[in-house]
């Protein structure tokens, strides 16, 4: 009897350890690891009605209401539920580029001052006519609640000419910071809002394509077409303004596995988000859908940078060490181990999407070498072994695994690195406090040019620290280049040239790439179409006849 | 009876007031700023205390804690999610009852399958069901839950498509995530059970009764199982409450929208009201549970029935 047990608990033992068994880990530093052949699945078209149609988003949207703060999920349905009085369909674009919605005309006055006109037609959901003081109020609105930093700072003042006209002055005249203005604030109607029991937080009367007409928060969202939409005249309607379909439903779905079998099930028919893990079982490895899928692959504004501490407190404030530690790191490597192949390098500390990016910078900046990275540490001053740096990341899917694998280059060139791991609101903090790390993995975003990273990085003015935000450097010929890189009227291609070049010599801090993102539609869709940052606009989408 | 249940009642009140007093000052010591988080790093030092002023941040730390269990207890308003921007009281009205929903199915599953399990494998102690169930116990404790619930996924979505995968809707949506959930307490009290019968099964007053000639399914439901349910209640009824706080990893691989979900975004975030609100929530219901739990520990003993009656347990 004992024997017939022990058989058995054995045989059960080695069924869990086949159930759970993972393959050896590959050589990071060799490159790609060999992937095993993805299950190719069938794309099944579900039974709903062709005039509706069922999104996965990977984040609950949280507020609805026209000044809520951005989440993961909101960026999905804020296209379909409010307008702005432009919008971007490119990185990069200047005012008169971008797509116009509410906008009617708009006209630089001088080089803080502009004139825009809206349409006299506008309409909320519950049928309240939008007028200037309406677009006045969002933009007071937005500027108050805080969670628009840059409207805060860079909104004057803004006015109400007639009705249909308003005037608005802005602190400064940045690059992007006119077209930021015009496509960042959600304009609602002044009354439409007081009479909100909720502050429109679950229940929005809205100004965009769709209305809606269940809120389930955390898992469901569902809107309608608004019949009675302002902008009738196709020729006028911006691309975010288009209603293909009669209902879209949203799911919140945020478990990545749960993502790909809700698509392969046929219970959604789009999902807004891919993970890296799960994208070989509907993308050919030419980029092109598998199995009936179709496959959208943006990069969107978003980076992961390595960023130095430059301040006198830190090792890293000396630039050969800096150095030495950008040559010892295989991007290409963490790029492989960490999304499977699913992204690229960057050149600089900037996202490769941005209009001003330029990719000759990819084959320049640091390619890994660590006998080169020894000599420079040597020169430095250390010894391999000598010396032990901090690296601060936070606690998301990936940063922690870029951290490892970063200490592990480093240990192999003689650096010791000590990874400190922390929540978003600890890293938030932290970030700011240059005596509790050295190093940092950090996102940073942009809003269209590779120099509005490099400003919220480098930038020393204003900074909490006093150096610039993410090195804590100061420096004043970076500073100085900055401002020609950034200026309105200065920006061009030698000053931007001009600051790449500076920053690369100097090493304040070292791109490391850009992560693809990938929507997958069934054959509901023939063409997906996503904001210039990534998201996929469901309604700006073409579907099957 | 009632008296005591009054008593406990009444008793809740400083308990309540303790914990949302204790949850108040651990979340404001607790480093990480929501401003930053709230505003990102590109605000400016000016603009955060602007939002900090806004948020009532910057008040004296008891003048805030005041309000707050003012408005909380007199009010009955948790204050606003500084994330999402609605009232806590509201989010939690409509996340609670999913959680309390799939914590009830789990746990009622726990003790339907757990429970017979455990008394047959004391029965048939050292047997080969005895043995197998045990195993099957230690299985079922080590496993964890998010990759049982993606196997269930796997097989009753994607190959069987019998049961929806994910979201809120019918009951059809609360049986793989109870499932999952409750797999771990199943062979919890399995365990628990089996061991509470095999201490009672060695009591003399056992030994008497069938002694005495009474059948053995006599002598299991009159005095083997009322003796050894005690321990089982007891620890069925932290499994309860620890369902109720900590199904996040359920909710999360599932997507529905209960109050771990909510808890764990808010603590990330530092929202500080949501997170006070979802404890206070989680503490009172907890407390009832536990009332529930000595009650019924007096149904089924009537040496504790007695002591409730002339009022020397409380």
């Amino acid at each position: 009897m004992k024997k017939q047990s022990m058989w058995m608990a054995g045989a059960l033992l080695a069924l869990c350890f086949a159930g759970c068994g993972k393959k050896a880990p590959e050589n990071i530093v060799t490159g790609v690891p060999k992937q095993k052949e993805a299950v190719v699945t069938e794309a099944k078209t579900s039974s709903r009605p062709a005039n509706e149609v069922v999104v996965g988003i990977p984040g609950e949207y949280g507020d609805l209401s026209p000044f809520g703060g951005n989440s993961q999920g909101r960026s999905y349905v804020k296209y379909s539920l409010w307008e702005t009085l432009t919008v971007f369909n490119d990185f990069g674009q200047s005012w008169d580029q971008m797509d116009w919605i509410l906008a009617k005309d708009i006209k630089p006055i001088d080089d803080v001052t502009t004139d825009v006109e809206i349409y006299d037609y506008i309409y909320d959901s519950n049928g309240n006519q939008i007028k200037a003081d309406d677009v006045v109020w969002s933009y007071e609105q937005a500027a108050a609640c805080g969670k628009f930093p840059k409207v805060t700072s860079n909104l004057k003042s803004i006015e109400a000419l007639d009705d249909y006209h308003v005037r608005m002055i802005l602190n400064g005249d940045g690059l992007g910071d006119l077209e930021y203005m015009l496509s960042y604030v959600a304009i609602a109607s002044k009354a439409s809002y007081e009479a909100s029991s909720d502050k429109m937080s679950n229940h929005p009367v809205t100004t965009g394509p769709y209305m809606v007409e269940e809120s389930v928060p955390g898992s469901r969202l569902v809107l309608v077409k608004n019949e009675n939409y302002w902008q009738k005249d196709d020729s006028k309607k911006a691309y975010t303004a288009k209603q293909p379909v009669d209902k879209i439903t949203f799911n919140v779905i945020k478990e990545t596995a749960q993502m790909a079998i809700a698509l392969e099930t046929g219970a959604i028919d789009v999902a807004t988000s891919v993970a890296s893990s799960e994208i070989d079982r509907f993308m050919n490895a030419d980029g092109s859908g598998k199995g009936g899928f179709l496959v959208k692959s943006t990069y969107g504004g978003m980076a992961l940078m390595l960023d130095f501490n430059c301040d006198p407190v830190s090792p890293l404030s000396n630039q050969l060490l800096r150095q030495a530690i950008s040559y010892a790191i295989d991007r290409k490597g963490i790029v492989a181990a960490v999304l499977k192949g699913k992204g690229e390098t960057i050149g600089t500390p900037g996202t490769r999407a941005s209009s001003d990016y330029n990719p000759a910078w990819d084959a320049i900046d640091y390619p890994y070498n660590p006998e080169k990275a020894k000599e420079l540490l040597k020169q430095a001053g250390y010894k391999e072994g000598q010396l032990k740096i901090r690296l601060m990341t936070e606690q998301t899917a990936e940063q922690p695994l870029v951290a490892q694998l970063i200490q592990a280059y480093l240990s192999d060139v003689g650096i010791e690195v000590q990874v400190l791991s922390y929540d978003n609101a600890l890293f938030s903090q932290y970030r700011f406090q240059p005596d509790l790390f050295d190093m940092m993995i950090g996102i940073m975003g942009t809003s269209g040019y590779v120099v509005g990273a490099w400003d919220l990085q480098f930038n020393s003015v204003g900074s909490k620290s006093g150096g610039a935000a993410a090195c804590f450097v100061k420096d004043p010929k970076l500073q100085s280049l900055l401002e020609a890189a950034k200026g309105k009227n200065t920006h061009s291609k030698e000053t931007v040239e001009a600051f790449a070049t500076y920053q690369r010599e100097m090493d304040y801090g070292l791109g490391l790439y850009c992560k693809s993102s990938f929507s997958v539609s069934n054959s509901k869709l023939t063409q997906m179409v996503c904001h210039p940052f990534g998201h996929l606009i469901t309604n700006a989408c073409t579907f099957a006849e | 009876m009632w008296k005591y249940i009054g008593k406990r009642l009444l008793w809740m009140i400083p308990i309540i007031l303790l914990v949302a007093v204790l949850i108040f000052v651990i979340m404001d010591f607790v480093p990480g700023d929501p401003v930053t988080i709230m505003l990102g790093s590109s605000a400016t030092q000016e603009e955060m205390e602007i939002a900090r002023e806004e948020m009532g941040l910057n008040r004296p730390f008891f003048v805030r804690l005041g309000e707050y269990l003012y408005h909380a207890f007199f009010m009955l308003d948790l204050g606003t999610s500084y994330q999402t921007s609605t009232p806590v009281m509201q989010e939690l009205v409509q996340r609670f009852p999913r959680t309390l929903i799939l914590s009830i199915i789990s746990m009622a599953l726990a003790v339907v399958i757990g429970l017979p399990i455990g008394i047959y494998a004391a029965m048939h102690r050292n047997s080969m069901a005895d043995r197998f169930s045990m195993m099957m116990s230690l299985l079922g404790v080590s496993m964890p839950s998010f990759w049982l619930g993606l196997l269930l996924v796997l097989l009753f979505a994607l190959k069987l498509g019998i049961l929806p995968a994910f979201g809120v809707g019918g009951l059809s949506y609360y049986i793989l995530p109870a499932l999952s959930n409750a797999f771990g307490g199943i062979a919890g009290v399995a365990r628990q059970s089996r061991s509470s019968v095999l201490d009672v099964l060695r009591a003399d007053f056992v030994t008497t009764a069938r002694a005495k000639g009474l059948k053995e399914r006599q002598v299991l439901l009159k005095h083997i199982l009322p003796n050894s349910l005690i321990p089982v209640i007891t620890y069925v009824g932290s499994i309860f409450g620890r369902m109720l706080g900590g199904t996040l990893v359920i909710e999360q691989v599932f997507s529905l929208p209960g109050i771990g979900n909510y808890m764990i975004l808010a603590i990330n975030n530092r929202d500080y009201p949501a997170v006070q609100g979802s404890v206070i929530f989680c503490a009172i219901t907890f407390s009832i549970i536990m009332l529930g739990v000595d009650l019924l520990y007096a149904t089924i003993d009537p040496r504790i029935k007695a002591q409730y009656a002339s009022g020397k347990r409380r």
